[in-house]
């Protein structure tokens, strides 16, 4: 298999452009979604830092 | 969809003399135009009646929004769950693109925008990482109107920024 810069950037020139022509509501659907996304991340995050850490002494 | 909760609440703001106007800016403004990219809050631009006083106090928006049920959370007030921070004109770059922002409608929710030139103007100006990736973005979209861009950093003393954001982009490619 083949990698090609060019053929990449060109592909994702072509994703921006038709995400760009999406209709804004669709849009606007996305962005909530990525926050959404966002948010479920943080809490997982927040979740694992809180978890009790063993204590090596016992 | 909750943005258009904020959109109509916006709206009620105008239409009950909170502000005389608004529109949405930051990355939900910039959806309007180009890609979406993740967010955590709404920036909403605002011009109301300072004749009363020198200073620009956000209070009023604050009491109306929070007897019809937003929460206050640090410098955002939590409307539809989304943190919405309301910003005071304190440009005469802003100032401009609340004069010329756009109405727009969507699902049938009517809302101001700033234009995306005027977004674009300000994302220069502000300069973080994050606002000269949105202004290749908007230079890209397509439906980006470079002239009424130009005359905006000219007539806002952003010809400088603009200089050196263009050999950046040039030391990219």
């Amino acid at each position: 298999m083949k990698f090609s810069m060019d053929e990449a950037l060109r592909m994702k020139r072509a994703s921006r452009v038709a995400m760009t022509a999406t209709p804004i509501a669709e849009k606007l659907r996305i962005l909530e979604r990525l926050r959404e996304r966002d948010r479920a991340i943080r809490r997982a995050v927040i979740a694992l830092d809180q978890r009790p850490t063993r204590d090596a002494s016992a | 969809m909750a943005l258009l909760a904020i959109f109509a609440e916006l709206e009620a703001a105008v239409a009950d003399g909170i502000v005389e106007r608004y529109a949405v800016g930051g990355a939900v403004g910039a959806t309007f135009y180009i890609e979406p990219a993740a967010t955590q809050h709404v920036d909403v631009f605002v011009v109301f009646d300072q004749a009363a006083s020198r200073l620009v106090s956000l209070a009023p928006i604050y009491d109306y929004f929070t007897k019809r049920g937003a929460v206050v959370q640090n410098e955002h007030l939590v409307i539809a769950e989304w943190p919405v921070q309301f910003l005071p004109a304190a440009t005469p770059l802003v100032d401009d693109a609340l004069v010329h922002a756009v109405r727009m409608t969507v699902d049938g929710q009517a809302v101001a925008v700033l234009s995306q030139e005027h977004l674009a103007a300000i994302a220069l100006e502000t300069g973080r990482m994050k606002d000269k990736i949105r202004l290749s973005q908007f230079l890209a979209s397509g439906t980006f109107e470079r002239l009424r861009f130009d005359s905006l950093t000219e007539r806002f003393g952003l010809t400088e920024k603009w200089a050196r954001f263009v050999a950046l982009m040039e030391d990219q490619t």
